[in-house]
């Protein structure tokens, strides 16, 4: 049972077999931003021998939280907790972006896909590639990144790739909120759509009509 | 007879059928693994699923109400009264779906058997599924613990196609009458392509998907038996959701670009919801923005964004309206326009989007026509073998788009350097691929020469998309070749004995042309309109052409005797071999047939002797029964293709343009290369035709093949102009072996006993020429021996239902007479054996009630189509005008009592022209008396006067030469 407007899942995909093709991160605009951040520790060991990590799926209990990630990475020599904080939008910030998505259907309509739009931090003003954040491992390497964290920066790399959404929770949304701020959420039409459209033209002249609070419904759409 | 019914039940299809024999409502196991054998490949009994079926029909009190094509055909049902569902439990065969995929579009009707509405509706069902499969309209998914692709008939055009198919589709579809056709229809849609892409897949390499658990679903695709695991199949319906394809809203969107008009200069996109069940209810996005109106769907307008959201991946104009708020109108550029109408609508349709774009702009490159006109060069020369056919020509061209809009081949040059292909031609938006229109620049600027045949082949190779026509032909050949259409009417040559119809010169005339102008040819008539008499006058043309080698004629057995006496009657002059039978010498073939005119073989000689044939240079090969050859992978066909020839010739009376393999070999006999390869033509014509019932492809392989098939109907109202009413011809049939040995004995025998017992002479020869007709007529009919098997021991059968086969083909009821009861028994057992349709059979022993049934049966139904009658009891008084075939299957001798049994069909009422076909075994008793009656002597007259008896009174020498065998007549 799910709202209408939910956000799905990312969608499983096939993983490449060992040999056969190597597993690339940032396939989407979005990852590949991230991947183009990451690039800026280019050149560090760590970061390769993360990637490979990565890629072997040494990355576990990968969790996301509202601006937080955290993970345990097995290590040659044990297994590491990785915390990974990132910068939040205040509660009026993202007031501010709930509106240029209300008023920007592009936005909004790629939102629904399950896609990030491009155009998402010009419209808004506000980044959703995080480039601000701060890392932490529990692992003996005073370096940062060390090929622990590098390995979750990867994995979130991926994770990004199947689910843009994420994007929305590191920066401290849920989805779901996001969507009850727009208050686009209507009630069907009753069936006389006449008297729908009267009533309709009364409220509009009243002035903005408030919206209610979204009611729980079946998901309308059946998959044969 | 039974009808064919095809019913989907668990996603399988089960074969069953409704029965016409009063005894049985359904079609019983027997009979319904026969004609399984028919129409499909056979299969072992024991891998056959039988079932029994438990289904619903409407029926009044216990038995079924019919189709109205099974109540046409048969009288005896009657559903007046209170009509309610019944369930029954009928026999049947589920059919297993590699047979469905491989087998049943290629299924034809048969005798004993016709396709119910469900069956031909069914085959759409599995054209679509082909279809589907073709463009990827399905999408992963589950079913169960199995991988499953669940359908995508998210184009709007597919919904409805299946809509439509479920329409037309009866009620007895599906078990159970409450179940809805749609529902029943789509498990079995689903479940055969999944079927067909397992089946399609087989070969693939699966060892990369090997890894996970979602590799293990993926590969359960293509392979049987594996399981999903439960986590995956979470993720895969959440996933599925996430796509937002496979959708199944109320409402369409759409989106509808219209043309510029003179108010506006730009193209404008405007967005609408369309409901999916009312086409015409369309809202338009501004309304809903503005709410003014609104659609019955939850978080509509959410909805709609989320839509839109969609289609901007697809589009990058949907994309660039939804920068501002409330986008529901959009103003395109040209080549925005453009880029909508030839990618990103079709991307669109394909996600379920409703697009309209204005008709007007579509030109594929297959509807772009080069006309060509032809001049004649200096250089022309015909070589006398080829004809012209083979000439080159110098051409100059224009190129036709849509219906008749012509640019010159300048105006079209400069098409191929315009950047956009959008044209503005005399007022209709066309639109031309740069390419397509380069294409055709490089074919035609490569050619400095062309003949027809190739202009001919090359449309037919399906090597250039477009089609080239010759329009203007140099003048003096142009008149040959319109001459196909209308022939300048040739005199036959003046020892041609006997008068050509009308559309009989028009033949003879069209064959004169089409060897002028070096092309082969099939004279497809119908039966009776006398395709021997237009070929013998066309041979005779030719002798008088001064042309030195043979000609050939391969005949079915059967009929060899008949074109050996159509020579004797109308062409004597022409000297005629036969080339057949075990007395045939190979050695000094050329000797035999020096100075012969024309040589008449068999199939079989020809296949057999094929090798020695093939070397000789022929004149004119004749193929008759051309049907013969239908099959363009036997022996046959291909020894026939082996002969060489000037002018290859095909004869046949049934209807060859349904049956694409059977034209292409007859084709490919007559003008080899014209219709490409047999797999080339499969690909571009066969198969979009009969699979896709491919209109454009059909019309054009008309166009191609339409000069060099000439048919004409007995229903034709200007052939009927020119026919008498009522047109006798005599069938010279042959003799098996075995009915030449019992007539010998008989002759031998009785010769010897006439001689010893004067005083019982006259008993002697008439009950002597009694057995004679007997075994002429059947070997059973004299030995009475009815428990051993009927077929193929009589000449005169085997001609019977070679006759009557063509006679049903063409839905024409027909009578056969006979002079004894139980010749007529054999008959009725024989055909109806072999076409699997009732018989009727009208004899003395039946009461008045018994007569009147079969009469009015015959008279009123579709069926019964054929009618046996003894002379004696059916030779008078009762009307049958539904046949307009009548057979005389053996003789009386006096023509006022045949006459008489042939006014049955031949009388007031009598809509077509009646056919009468005298059957005489050549060589025997038979062709003497019948020669005898011809000279119109003393003997003729006391023939006609006492019949038979008057044989009696010859002498015994006499007596010997009527009885006696002429060796070389049987086969």
């Amino acid at each position: 049972m799910r709202d209408y407007y939910y956000f799905p899942k990312a969608a499983p995909r096939p993983r490449a077999a060992p040999g056969k093709e190597r597993k690339k991160f940032g396939e989407t605009w979005w990852g590949r931003q991230w991947v183009d951040i990451l690039s800026k520790y280019e050149g560090d060991q760590r970061m390769s021998r993360g990637r490979a990590y990565a890629r072997a799926n040494k990355v576990k209990k990968f969790k996301l939280d509202k601006g937080n990630i955290s993970a345990s990475v097995i290590g040659s020599l044990g297994t590491y907790k990785v915390n990974i904080a990132f910068k939040k939008h205040s509660d009026k910030n993202w007031k501010s972006i709930a509106e240029a998505i209300r008023n920007t259907p592009l936005l909004l309509g790629k939102l629904l896909n399950n896609e990030m739009p491009q155009e998402i931090e010009e419209a808004t003003g506000f980044e959703f590639i995080p480039r601000s954040f701060s890392s932490d491992c529990s692992c003996p390497d005073y370096a940062n990144p060390c090929k622990h964290i590098a390995a979750v920066f990867y994995t979130i790399a991926d994770e990004i790739d199947h689910n843009p959404m994420s994007l929305l929770l590191l920066h401290g949304m849920e989805t779901k909120e996001l969507f009850s701020r727009l208050e686009m959420v209507e009630d069907a039409p009753p069936d006389n759509t006449k008297i729908a459209d009267k009533e309709h033209k009364r409220k509009a002249r009243k002035g903005k009509s408030k919206n209610v609070k979204p009611k729980k419904r079946k998901n309308i759409k059946k998959v044969r | 007879m039974d009808e064919l019914q095809l019913s989907c039940y668990n996603g399988e299809l089960h074969l069953w059928g409704v029965s016409s024999y009063p005894e049985e409502q359904f079609t019983p196991k027997e009979r319904l693994n026969k004609t399984y054998n028919m129409l499909f490949s056979p299969n072992e009994i024991n891998y056959l699923k039988f079932s029994k079926l438990e289904i619903e029909i409407p029926a009044v009190k216990n038995s079924i109400i019919v189709s109205d094509e099974l109540k046409l055909v048969y009288g005896q049902y009657d559903d007046s009264g209170k009509a309610s569902i019944r369930k029954f439990h009928v026999d049947c065969i589920i059919l297993e779906l590699g047979t469905i995929m491989n087998e049943l579009l290629r299924s034809e009707k048969q005798h004993g058997f016709y396709f119910g509405e469900s069956f031909d509706g069914l085959k759409s069902v599995v054209r679509f599924a082909y279809s589907l499969v073709a463009r990827q309209r399905f999408m992963p998914f589950i079913k169960g613990n199995k991988s499953y692709f669940q359908l995508n008939l998210d184009n709007n055009d597919d919904f409805l196609i299946f809509k439509d198919i479920c329409e037309a589709l009866p009620p007895s579809v599906k078990p159970r009458i409450t179940l809805k056709t749609e529902d029943a229809v789509y498990e079995f849609l689903e479940n055969l392509v999944n079927f067909m892409i397992k089946e399609l897949t087989k070969d693939i390499n699966l060892e990369f998907f090997n890894r996970t658990k979602t590799d293990n679903w993926l590969s359960g695709f293509f392979r049987d038996g594996i399981k999903v695991d439960d986590e995956v199949k979470a993720g895969v319906s959440e996933w599925a959701v996430s796509r937002n394809v496979c959708r199944t809203h109320e409402y369409n969107i759409l989106f509808k670009l219209e043309e510029p008009d003179p108010d506006r200069e730009q193209w404008r996109l405007r967005y609408a919801v369309q409901s999916k069940h009312d086409l015409s209810l369309i809202i338009s996005f501004d309304d809903i923005w503005q709410n003014r109106k609104k659609i019955n769907l939850p978080n509509y307008k959410l909805h709609l964004i989320k839509e839109l959201g969609m289609a901007a991946r697809f589009s990058k104009v949907i994309e660039k309206s939804m920068l501002k708020p409330n986008p529901s109108l959009m103003l395109l550029s040209e080549e925005e326009a453009l880029a909508f109408m030839k990618f990103e609508s079709f991307m669109l349709k394909d996600f379920g989007f409703v697009v309209h774009i204005p008709k007007i702009t579509s030109a594929k490159l297959s509807s772009l026509r080069v006309i060509l006109s032809l001049k004649k060069p200096k250089t022309l020369r015909v070589a006398s073998s080829s004809g012209l056919s083979d000439a080159l020509f110098d051409f100059d061209y224009g190129v036709a788009i849509g219906d008749d809009t012509i640019l010159s081949r300048e105006e079209f040059y400069k098409l191929s350097s315009l950047k956009s292909g959008l044209v503005n031609v005399s007022g209709k938006w066309v639109e031309l691929n740069s390419d397509d229109v380069k294409k055709v620049i490089s074919f035609l600027d490569k050619k400095k020469q062309i003949s027809i045949s190739e202009i001919i082949s090359t449309n037919a190779s399906g090597d250039v998309d477009f089609e080239i026509e010759a329009k203007s032909f140099p003048e003096n050949l142009g008149s040959c070749f319109l001459g196909l259409e209308s022939p300048d009417l040739e005199t036959p040559p003046p020892d041609f004995c006997g008068e050509l119809r009308g559309y009989q010169r028009q033949g003879y005339s069209w064959l004169i042309v089409l060897r002028k102008i070096g092309f082969g040819g099939i004279l497809a008539d119908d039966m009776g309109l006398g395709k021997t008499i237009q070929a013998i006058s066309y041979l005779l043309y030719l002798k008088k052409e001064q042309i030195k080698e043979p000609s050939l004629i391969v005949a079915p057995t059967s009929v060899i005797g008949n074109w050996e006496r159509e020579f004797l009657r109308f062409a004597p002059s022409l000297k005629v071999h036969i080339y057949h039978g075990s007395m045939r010498k190979k050695i000094d073939f050329s000797e035999q047939i020096k100075g012969k005119d024309v040589i008449i073989t068999s199939y079989g000689t020809m296949r057999n002797d094929r090798d020695f044939l093939a070397g000789i240079a022929w004149n004119v090969v004749i193929l008759d029964e051309a049907q013969n050859i239908k099959n363009p992978y036997t022996k046959q066909a291909a020894s026939a293709a082996r002969l060489t020839a000037r002018h290859r010739l095909c004869l046949t009376g049934t209807p060859i343009e349904n049956r694409l393999s059977e034209l292409w070999s007859l084709i490919n006999f007559s003008n080899k290369g014209l219709l490409s390869s047999w797999d080339k033509f499969r690909t571009n014509f066969a198969e979009p035709i009969e699979l896709n019932s491919d209109h454009e492809k059909t019309m054009r392989l008309k166009k191609i093949i339409s000069p060099f098939i000439l048919r004409r109907l007995k229903s034709d109202k200007n052939i009927i102009s020119d026919l008498p009413e009522k047109n006798e011809i005599k069938e010279y049939c042959t003799l098996t072996e075995e009915q030449a040995t019992l007539y010998q004995a008989i002759v031998d025998e009785s010769l010897k006993k006439i001689k010893e017992a004067a005083q019982e002479r006259r008993m002697n020869i008439l009950s002597t020429i009694i057995k004679l007709k007997q075994v002429c007529n059947h070997p059973t009919n004299f030995l009475k021996d009815t428990t051993t098997k009927i077929a193929g021991r009589s000449g005169k059968l085997e001609r019977l239902c070679e006759m009557v086969e063509v006679f049903l083909e063409n839905n024409e009821k027909c009578l056969v007479f006979t002079q004894f009861r139980e010749m007529g028994d054999i008959l009725k057992q024989a055909l109806e054996e072999y076409f699997s349709e009732q018989v009727l059979f009208l004899h003395g022993q039946l009461n008045r009630n018994e007569r009147e049934r079969m009469i009015t049966l015959f008279q009123n139904e579709r069926a019964p189509r054929i009618f046996v009658l003894s002379l004696k009891a059916g030779g008078f008084g009762i009307n049958l005008t539904a046949a307009n075939q009548v057979i005389h299957f053996d003789r009386w001798w006096n023509p006022a009592v045949e006459n008489q049994a042939t006014d049955r069909a031949y009388r007031i009422g009598q809509k077509k022209n009646v056919f009468i076909y005298k059957y005489i075994t050549s060589g025997t008793i038979e062709e003497k008396i019948d020669e005898i009656l011809e000279t119109k002597s003393a003997l003729s007259d006391s023939l006609l006067s006492k019949g038979e008896a008057a044989l009696t009174e010859l002498s015994d020498g006499k007596l010997r030469e009527i009885f006696s065998l002429r060796r070389d007549s049987f086969s």
